[in-house]
């Protein structure tokens, strides 16, 4: 048996398996502040074979790592008060039920009790007094308000209302967003619902990254090479059919023509 | 096998939904008072092959990990409510609202809902009501014997009567705002009503604490922009075709296998 149909397989797995990352990168090009995500291969000695006294040159190929892409998706103008956008190295924060969680994705709403929160209910989270040990500070918009500002640095501000809604003048700062960037290192993942968590506890990030109200940050998948990725996949894929057949036909007349002689 | 086909499957859904989305946009074009709205979608959860941060065989720490996405997910649809573009029409009973306002309408059931459309006409009691009939709140009469009906940017409502030189005051409209116009729940008729998302109108009057001032004898168009939806339109339809390919894709590397 030739050991080389081993090789071809493991290239047509690995390209099923990209094929399920482009499947979903062009599922979600759509979705605001979704990251595309980019596989990286790895080549594998066969250890067995190394051990053996002729050791022979199998190589194996499999998906060695799922990256996400990290460059900015493109900003949409929504005019929505509660549609933001991050220019810049960060993220947002939000409570979820197993801790913070990270965010690109600034489509929020006013929830019960006026929280700010994702359209799924998860609470948009405030800077904390200690950025080393955060704690969970929500953001409370007053009902009756007045008009919403979010200036760059994630201050929220509303107009000063009295109890019949009438303007009293001048403005009230509301909270301010909590903003995060990553090292290297810290185990930044996807989760899902467009967000993230990490293992350790972020910087803070106010002077890396600005909020732009009324903007949304859409996907960063590019449709193009989306169409490429996959023309790609479809062929290498062949490909590797192809040479799966040659081995099985090599086999298949050594079987035959060295039976024959024998 | 083939995960990509699921996935796909989800990204077409997502594409039909912002299609129908614009549909609906679309056909409203001409509406007056029509706020555009938006489909918003999440990535699905992600299954983790690999945790970054893991150990590989020789006990180094991965600096990634093998997550897997398996498509998207609807997670609302938010009306976009920016100004629409006024138009002038000269009839007098015609009123825009340029600003972040609502007028507020008393439904039949006596329920409160707020509308942009400042179509408004005089019913058989002289009120002031939407072109659905339902009277603005709070109630102005207009007296049957009215020559002239003037509405300022203010919202004081008066009218001049036939043979008199002196206006005389009959009303004023007031305007509602809100906290997160994006939370109103669009009930048709270009009525909106509130949700524990939008908060509690703020009801004040015109040109006050950015309600927003009001335009005699303008009316407010959509806010539908076709060349936008058009272009919604193209990159849903692209998108859809590219979902679609994936599926052809898996769907050919199945055959292939199976051969």
């Amino acid at each position: 048996m030739s050991h080389g149909i081993w090789s071809a397989t493991s290239g047509a797995v690995a390209q099923e398996r990209t094929l399920d990352v482009v499947a979903n990168n062009v599922a979600n090009a759509t979705t605001t502040g979704y990251r595309a995500d980019r596989v990286a291969f790895r080549e594998f000695l066969s250890r067995a074979q190394a051990d053996g006294p002729a050791p022979e040159d199998i190589r194996y190929t499999a998906v060695d790592e799922v990256t996400f892409d990290e460059t900015t998706g493109i900003m949409k103008a929504t005019g929505n008060p509660f549609d933001l956008a991050l220019e810049g190295d960060g993220w947002f924060v939000v409570e979820g039920p197993e801790g913070f969680r990270y965010q690109r994705a600034g489509s929020f709403v006013v929830g019960e009790n006026g929280t700010l929160t994702t359209p799924d209910g998860l609470p948009v989270m405030g800077r904390p007094q200690d950025p080393q040990s955060p704690t969970a500070v929500r953001i409370t918009i007053p009902n009756p308000s007045g008009p919403i500002t979010i200036d760059g640095d994630g201050t929220l501000r509303a107009t000063v209302v009295d109890a019949n809604g009438v303007a009293t003048g001048g403005s009230q700062t509301l909270g301010q967003l909590r903003l995060v960037r990553f090292a290297e290192g810290d185990g930044l993942r996807k989760e899902g619902h467009t967000r993230f968590l990490a293992d350790g506890v972020p910087a803070e990030a106010y002077d890396t990254v600005s909020v732009r109200q009324g903007f949304l940050e859409g996907a960063n998948v590019n449709a193009i090479a989306g169409m490429h990725e996959l023309i790609t996949v479809s062929r290498s894929f062949e490909a590797f059919q192809k040479v799966i057949d040659s081995f099985q036909e090599l086999d298949q007349r050594t079987a035959r023509e060295v039976g024959s002689r024998g | 096998m083939f995960r990509a086909l699921s996935t796909a499957a989800t990204g077409m859904e997502a594409q039909q939904t912002r299609i129908d989305t614009t549909a609906h946009n679309m056909a409203n074009v001409n509406t007056t008072g029509f706020k555009r709205a938006r489909a918003e979608f999440q990535d699905l959860l992600y299954d983790t092959q690999r945790n970054p941060g893991g150990q590989n065989g020789q006990g180094a720490t991965l600096p990634t990990g093998i997550q897997i996405g398996q498509g998207t997910r609807l997670v609302g649809t938010m009306q976009m409510h920016q100004q629409g573009t006024l138009a002038q029409t000269g009839n007098p009973m015609d009123v825009a609202i340029e600003g972040r306002g609502f007028f507020q309408v008393t439904q039949p059931n006596g329920e409160q809902t707020f509308t942009r459309a400042g179509n408004l006409k005089v019913d058989d009691q002289g009120q002031l009501v939407t072109v659905d009939g339902l009277p603005l709140e709070p109630l102005i009469t207009i007296p049957p014997d009215a020559a002239s009906v003037t509405i300022t940017a203010d919202g004081v409502v008066s009218v001049t009567v036939a043979g008199d030189t002196q206006s005389q005051e009959v009303g004023q409209l007031l305007l509602a705002t809100f906290p997160n116009p994006a939370g109103l729940e669009a009930v048709g008729r270009s009525q909106f009503r509130p949700t524990t998302a939008s908060g509690l109108a703020l009801v004040g009057p015109p040109g006050q604490d950015g309600t927003g001032t009001l335009s005699q004898g303008f009316l407010e168009g959509s806010n539908v922009e076709v060349v936008n939806e058009m272009i919604d339109l193209i990159s849903s339809q692209r998108a859809y075709e590219v979902n679609q390919k994936v599926i052809e894709a898996a769907d050919e590397m199945m055959q292939r296998t199976t051969r």
